[in-house]
């Protein structure tokens, strides 16, 4: 079964002169404008002397251009890693005002929650605003793939989320996953259009990955999500692959997935 | 925000700017096109590299094995090097029990963290530093975590980077029950069953010392406040 990400980027032709820039960042994820690329990379590194002659104003204003898509990067990862440390302590209304006004928040098999007020509401769920003591709720935000659209105005992002948790009385618990999410900057602010975790596995500390499976939450009937989850499947033991936001970095071809099989979630 | 800088300097003050004969405006352009080519570098090389820990785990390993050069290559712990795409492709799906795709209950978290990139002022090569920390295992059957250093090449071919060597010094590979303190000399490290099978192309480069004995990975990239090679 083959998966297209759901992407923002994709789709888009990259500017030959953008993905001569660019490098390996950002490719376009059709052939013919591989091809095209590929062509004017030829070109471009056979006449260096082409880009010499350009006027100084258009020379400024591609370095203008490049300096903001690495701006862009940069305040992607501290909006992340700025999620991760609120979210971590229960600051529920600092995690929802990283969202865009119809932001989208999306946590394993539990739904899809959709605008600040009802992210913020549903994120009690995860235990009351301000962490509690003896509760230990950290996911970490590692591992980070960034995509910034050619325009600046949209990204992705792919991250790896380890997760340590307590609460008190009972055995702290391991988790792994991945974040697949999106971004939008409005006026000039980057904000989280979509966030996606992927719980991959989680376990009993006691246990560990050998003795212990513990699988994730579906919606909840106190505070029902907006939308049903965008993809049914199964943690740990099982192994569903989450579609990846961005083409590969080499051949620049979207990655194609083939996903276990799940009687239940039917899958073939 | 330095180049920014430069950039608006460049622009705003008009009298100055007039003063700037060509060749200055054509010099400083160039030096411009080198360190942004160099910062793009940075990150190209970061999404390579979490890009290999992310189709690893996944058990994506024909996405894995092309992100290396033609001429790459891998070697992981004590199973020597393996070089070339196809080989790299062959090598990483029989460490994993030979199928596509990972098996059911198998876990293979090649977490990617820590980066220390340099990036040649030519932005056509560089190396890399990383920290490996790996959640392994097979459910109802075994679970390790696993410790270690990667120290990596690079390589930029048409405007592409890609891997030209990747090293993971894996410092040990220990059963989660009783974890890495309790490892003997010896323990935390073997040749894999993949690398008898499917031997490497060239062996070992160094006789690995995983833990509990000392192991400092030589560092290629000098200490960034001395500048100085680190022994």
């Amino acid at each position: 079964m083959t998966h297209l990400p759901n992407n923002p980027v994709r789709g888009e032709l990259v500017e030959p002169r953008d993905a001569a820039r660019r490098g390996a960042a950002i490719r376009a994820s059709t052939s013919s404008a591989r091809t095209a690329i590929l062509a004017v990379l030829a070109f471009a590194t056979a006449q260096p002397a082409l880009a010499q002659n350009a006027s100084p104003e258009s020379r400024l204003a591609d370095f203008r251009t490049r300096v903001e898509r690495l701006e862009d990067q940069d305040q992607i990862e501290l909006l992340q890693a700025s999620y991760g440390y609120y979210f971590d302590k229960g600051l529920w209304t600092e995690v929802a005002q990283l969202f865009s006004a119809d932001g989208r928040f999306e946590y394993g098999q539990r739904g899809v929650y959709i605008g600040r007020e009802r992210i913020r509401r549903s994120l009690l769920l995860f235990g009351p605003e301000g962490l509690s003591p003896g509760r230990l709720n950290n996911h970490m935000q590692l591992q980070a793939i960034i995509t910034v659209a050619p325009d600046g105005r949209t990204a992705t992002a792919r991250w790896q989320g380890m997760v340590m948790l307590a609460q008190p009385g009972v055995n702290g618990q391991w988790g792994v996953g991945v974040y697949e999410n999106q971004y939008v900057k409005e006026a000039g602010v980057w904000k989280i259009a979509s966030l996606h975790f992927y719980p991959m596995a989680q376990t009993d500390y006691d246990a560990g990955w050998m003795r212990g499976a513990t699988q994730m939450d579906g919606p909840s009937a106190l505070f029902p999500p907006d939308a049903p989850p965008t993809e049914v499947y199964r943690s740990y033991p099982s192994n569903y692959i989450p579609p990846f936001s961005y083409p590969h970095p080499v051949t620049g071809e979207p990655i194609t997935l083939v996903q276990p099989r799940d009687d239940i979630a039917g899958r073939e | 925000m330095r180049l920014l800088l430069a950039a608006v300097l460049l622009v705003t003050p008009l009298p100055a700017a007039a003063q700037m004969t060509d060749a200055q405006v054509r010099a400083e352009a160039a030096a411009l096109t080198r360190r942004v080519e160099v910062l793009e570098g940075n990150r190209a090389i970061r999404n390579l590299q979490r890009a290999f820990g992310f189709y690893v785990d996944r058990g994506l390993w024909r996405d894995a094995a092309t992100l290396f050069a033609a001429n790459g290559t891998i070697e992981l712990g004590a199973d020597g090097v393996y070089q070339g795409p196809a080989r790299i492709e062959e090598y990483l799906r029989r460490l994993h029990g030979g199928q596509e795709g990972l098996i059911y209950g198998q876990l293979n978290e090649w977490v990617t963290l820590q980066p220390a990139v340099v990036v040649a002022d030519d932005a056509l090569t560089a190396t890399a530093r990383w920290r490996d920390l790996g959640m392994l295992g097979q459910y109802h059957q075994h679970a390790e975590w696993r410790d270690g250093i990667y120290q990596n090449t690079y390589v930029r071919e048409g405007g592409v980077w890609k891997i030209a060597t990747l090293r993971l010094y894996v410092n040990f590979v220990a059963p989660y029950g009783q974890g890495w303190a309790r490892l003997a000399e010896g323990e935390g490290l073997t040749v894999s069953q993949a690398a008898r099978d499917f031997p490497p192309d060239r062996p070992s480069s160094g006789a690995p010392a995983p833990f509990p004995a000392v192991q400092v990975p030589p560092f290629s990239q000098p200490h960034p406040v001395t500048g100085r090679a680190v022994q």
